[in-house]
C-alpha cells in the first residue's frame, strides 16, 4: 500500500491508541460504563481493520484478542475485572510497540507470546470453539489455535456469543448468503411500489437540496505536522522581513509606502496568528498518558491514588506539548512516589486513604499555567536547607537567611535529591533540575510550593507558542540583548538610592520589596562605566523577583527564537540568539537561569567563575 | 456511478475509495458515520452505498434500516463492510435489506466481484 496510506494510518490509528490508556483506567473505576467500554472495542476494532488492509499482520493479531477478550465483557460472559485490564492493557502496551516500529518503518514484530497468552487465557471456555474466528489476515496462522482452546478445556460448555454484533458466531458462505437474499426476495418484503419512487424524488432533487450538504469529509482536514512547521518556519521568515522593513520604514517618506508597510505589518500578525493556531493540540493529549502512569506506579508502591485532571481541553502549541511530557510525567512520578503516603500513614494523619494528585492546566492570558499538586506529605524547607548545604550548593549561612519559599526553590537545582535512599521510580538525582532545564528551554518558569503534611504544587507557566516570541530590546554596554516579554513585570528608572548591598550582593529596595538586582555590567565583564540614567527591568523568575539593570530601552519586538547550537546551548543565561529588524544578533537573556547561576556571586566574587569572560557575545555571530 | 461511502475511520474510506478508483469508479462521496451519511443519500444522486457495520452514534445497520424505511432510498443498492462473516450478524443485514457484505481486508477485484454481483441481481429482478 502506498506510503501516504500508512502514514495517514499511523496519524489517525496513533490517535486511537493514545485514547486508550486514559479510556482503559477510566473504565476500572466504571465498569458499567457500556459506551466507555464500546468505545475501547471499537479502537481495537477499527486499528485491526486498518492494519489488515496494510499488511501489518501482527498487529492485526494483537488488536484481534484484545478485541475478543473485550468482547466477553461487552456481552457479560465475564466481569470487567483486575485481570482482565492488566491484559488488556498490556495488549496496549504492545500496540505501541509496534506502532514505534511502524513509524520507524520496520515491520512490527510479533506479538509478545506471553502477552498473546495472558489475552487467550481469558478466553478459554468462554467463546465457541467454531467461533473462535481468525484475524481476517491473509497470512496463515499457528494451525494449533482452535485445538488449543479445545484441549484446555474438554469439558467445558461452549456458550454462545451474545445477540451484540461482531461477536464471533459461525460464519455464513457466499452461496448461503444468495440462497438468503432469493428467499427475502420471494418475500417481496424490502422492494415494492417502485413507481412511487420516481415521483417522490423528482421535486426535492430538483430543487437543488444538494446545495446545503457539504461533504462532511472535506470540513476538516488531515495535514503532515512537518508541512505546518516548515510554514510556521516561513511566516517566522516573513516576520523578520516585516521587522526590517519596519526599522527601514523611516527612511522613506512616501505615505504610500507607509501605508502599505503598516497594512503589511497587520497582515502579517494575523498570518502568524492563523497558522500558529494550526499548531495548537489540546493539553489532553499528554495528560492522557497520566492515568496509566498514575495507576502501574501506586500498585506496585502500594499507594491509593486518585488523579483528577481539569482543563484538559486547553490548547497550546504542538512542540510545546510534546516538549512538557516529559517533565510533566517526572513530576507526576514525584507526587505518587515521594508526595502521597501509603494508606495507612495517609490515615494516621487523619487524612483519607485514597491520595489525590490534580492536573489543572488554563489559559491566563498570553500564557498557559499548569499545576500538578498533591495531598501527600509535601516538603520541609528544614530537610531542603540541611541537604542542599551538604550538597554544597549554597553556603550555611545563605541557607539560614533565605526564606522558605525560596529554600524549596533549591530543589531545582542540579545535584539535588531529597530522597534519601535514591528510589528506583524516580529518583536518580537528576529529578527536578531536568524539570526545569526542560521547561526553560520552551520559555516556561518553573515554581514549588510545598506544605510539609499537606502536600505540593508545583506550577509550569509557559508562553502559548514556541515558535515567535514577544521581547523588550534593550541594550547593556551598546549590546543588544532582547528579554522575553512575558517574564518582565516591571520597567522603572534606577534610583541609586534604592540600591544596596546586603551579604554582598546587589539587592533593590524597593515599597519594602527586597529584590536581587543583576547588574549586566558586571556579567559582560565591561571596563567601562556605566551612563548615568540606567532602568531596571523587574522580571518574574519562577517565582522570584529579580531586577536586571540595562542602559536603555529599544522596545518591543517580535523576534523568532533561533538556537545557540550545541556548543553553546547549554550557557546558562541565554534562551537563543535572533536577527533583529536592523539585520543585527541579538542574544535572548533567560533570567531564571541567569539569576540561579549568577546572582549566589558576592560582590567580591568573579564572575567569570560561574561564565567564562566574553563568552556571551564574542563567538556567537558564528553559530547563529 | 457515484458511491458513498461511509466510515467512522477516514484511513478506511480512503483505502475504500482508493480500490474503487482502481475499479474505475472515481465518482466517490464521504461520510463519517451514518448520521451525516443519511442528509447526503437524502439529496439524492447517489447509485450504490457502501458503509461500515461498526460505527459510533449510528451504526451501519441502522444506517440500512433508515435507507430501506425512506421510499426514495429503499432501492438503494448497499454494500456492507464487514469484520467477519458471522451468520447471525450477516442474516441480520440481509433481513434488513442488504444487497451485499465484504469482508475486511479485501482487494479491489473481491470488491468488484461483490459489486457485480450486486448489480446482476438487481437487474434479473428487473
Amino acid at each position: 500500500m502506498d506510503a501516504e496510506l500508512l502514514q495517514d494510518f499511523i496519524i489517525e490509528a496513533g490517535e486511537l491508541i493514545d485514547g486508550l490508556d486514559g479510556q482503559l483506567v477510566g473504565l476500572e473505576g466504571r465498569a458499567d460504563d457500556v459506551g466507555l467500554l464500546n468505545a475501547v472495542f471499537r479502537a481495537f476494532h477499527t486499528v485491526k481493520g486498518g492494519a489488515g488492509f496494510l499488511g501489518l499482520t501482527p498487529l492485526v493479531e494483537i488488536c484481534h484478542e484484545a478485541e475478543e477478550v473485550l468482547n466477553t465483557a461487552r456481552s457479560g460472559l465475564r466481569p470487567l475485572d483486575a485481570v482482565v485490564m492488566d491484559a488488556v492493557l498490556l495488549a496496549v502496551d504492545e500496540v505501541k510497540r509496534m506502532f514505534d516500529e511502524i513509524r520507524v518503518g520496520v515491520q512490527p514484530q510479533d506479538p509478545d507470546p506471553e502477552v498473546l497468552a495472558a489475552l487467550r487465557a481469558l478466553l478459554t471456555g468462554l467463546l465457541p470453539v467454531e467461533g473462535h474466528e481468525q484475524p481476517a489476515v491473509a497470512a496463515p496462522l499457528p494451525a494449533h489455535r482452535g485445538s488449543d482452546v479445545l484441549e484446555r478445556c474438554p469439558n467445558d460448555t461452549m456458550v454462545s456469543g451474545s445477540s451484540m454484533e461482531p461477536t464471533s458466531a459461525d460464519t455464513i458462505s457466499e452461496d448461503e448468503f444468495d440462497a438468503l437474499l432469493d428467499q427475502i426476495q420471494a418475500r417481496g418484503t424490502p422492494r415494492a411500489e417502485a413507481a412511487e419512487k420516481t415521483l417522490a424524488s423528482a421535486p426535492e432533487s430538483a430543487l437543488g437540496a444538494q446545495n446545503n450538504i457539504r461533504d462532511p469529509a472535506e470540513l476538516t482536514l488531515r495535514v503532515a505536522a512537518v508541512r505546518i512547521d516548515s510554514m510556521m518556519n516561513q511566516v517566522g521568515e516573513l516576520v523578520l522581513v516585516r521587522n526590517r522593513l519596519a526599522a527601514l520604514r523611516t527612511r522613506v517618506r512616501d505615505e504610500k509606502i507607509q501605508q502599505a508597510l503598516a497594512q503589511l505589518h497587520l497582515v502579517t500578525s494575523d498570518l502568524q496568528n492563523s497558522v500558529m493556531r494550526l499548531r495548537m493540540v489540546s493539553v489532553g493529549k499528554v495528560f492522557g498518558r497520566f492515568t496509566r502512569v498514575v495507576r502501574d506506579l501506586a500498585r506496585r508502591l502500594g499507594k491509593q491514588v486518585e488523579l483528577v485532571m481539569e482543563g484538559e481541553g486547553t490548547e497550546l502549541d504542538k512542540g510545546m506539548v510534546e516538549s512538557l511530557s516529559d517533565p510533566l510525567v517526572h513530576l507526576v512520578r514525584n507526587a505518587v512516589d515521594h508526595g502521597i503516603e501509603l494508606p495507612d500513614m495517609r490515615e494516621a494523619a487523619g487524612k483519607p486513604a485514597v491520595g489525590r494528585i490534580v492536573l489543572t492546566a488554563r489559559q491566563e492570558g498570553s500564557h498557559i499555567v499548569i499545576i500538578v499538586s498533591d495531598d501527600g506529605a509535601g516538603m520541609d524547607p528544614e530537610t531542603i536547607r540541611r541537604k542542599a548545604v551538604e550538597r554544597g550548593l549554597v553556603d550555611s549561612r545563605t541557607a539560614l537567611q533565605m526564606p522558605d519559599e525560596e529554600v524549596l526553590q533549591l530543589i531545582f537545582m542540579a545535584g539535588f535529591s531529597t530522597c534519601e535512599a535514591v528510589s528506583e521510580v524516580s529518583g536518580r538525582g537528576v529529578g527536578m533540575d531536568v524539570v526545569r532545564t526542560q521547561i526553560t528551554r520552551i520559555n516556561g518558569t518553573v515554581a514549588l510550593h510545598s506544605e510539609a503534611g499537606r502536600g505540593s504544587r508545583v506550577i509550569i507557566r509557559l508562553p502559548l507558542t514556541l515558535a515567535i516570541l514577544p521581547t523588550l530590546m534593550v541594550t547593556v554596554d551598546d549590546r543588544r540583548f532582547a528579554l522575553p516579554l512575558p517574564v518582565i513585570d516591571e520597567v522603572i528608572e534606577l534610583d541609586p538610592g534604592e540600591r544596596t548591598i546586603m551579604d554582598g550582593r546587589s539587592v533593590l529596595s524597593r515599597h519594602g520589596e527586597l529584590l536581587p538586582l543583576l547588574d549586566l555590567y558586571r556579567w559582560l565583564r565591561s571596563q567601562k562605566p556605566p551612563p548615568a540614567m540606567q532602568s531596571v527591568l523587574i522580571t518574574n523568575a519562577g517565582d522570584r523577583r529579580v531586577g536586571l539593570i540595562v542602559d536603555r530601552l529599544l522596545g518591543q519586538e517580535e523576534v523568532v527564537i533561533k538556537p545557540l547550537g550545541r556548543r553553546l546551548e547549554d550557557l546558562p543565561g541565554f534562551a537563543g540568539a535572533t536577527i533583529t529588524g536592523d539585520g543585527d544578533i541579538a542574544l535572548i537573556i533567560d533570567v531564571p537561569s541567569l539569576y540561579a547561576n549568577w546572582w549566589h556571586l558576592t560582590e567580591g566574587d568573579d564572575p567569570s567563575n560561574a561564565l567564562p569572560a566574553d563568552r556571551p557575545s564574542a563567538n556567537l555571530e558564528s553559530t547563529v | 456511478m457515484r458511491i458513498l461511502i461511509v466510515d467512522d475511520f477516514s484511513t478506511m474510506r480512503r483505502i475504500i475509495k482508493n480500490l474503487l478508483r482502481e475499479l474505475g469508479f472515481s465518482n466517490t462521496l464521504e461520510a463519517d458515520d451514518g448520521q451525516t451519511a443519511l442528509p447526503l443519500l437524502k439529496a439524492g444522486d447517489i447509485d450504490l452505498l457502501v458503509t461500515d457495520w461498526n460505527m459510533p452514534h449510528m451504526p451501519g445497520i441502522e444506517l440500512l434500516r433508515h435507507v430501506r424505511a425512506d421510499p426514495n432510498l429503499r432501492d438503494l443498492p448497499v454494500l456492507m463492510v464487514t469484520a467477519e462473516a458471522s451468520r447471525e450478524q450477516i442474516v441480520q443485514a440481509a433481513e434488513a435489506g442488504v444487497n451485499g457484505y465484504v469482508i475486511k481486508p479485501f482487494t479491489a477485484q473481491t470488491l468488484e466481484q461483490k459489486i457485480q454481483k450486486i448489480f446482476e441481481r438487481l437487474a434479473l429482478a428487473g
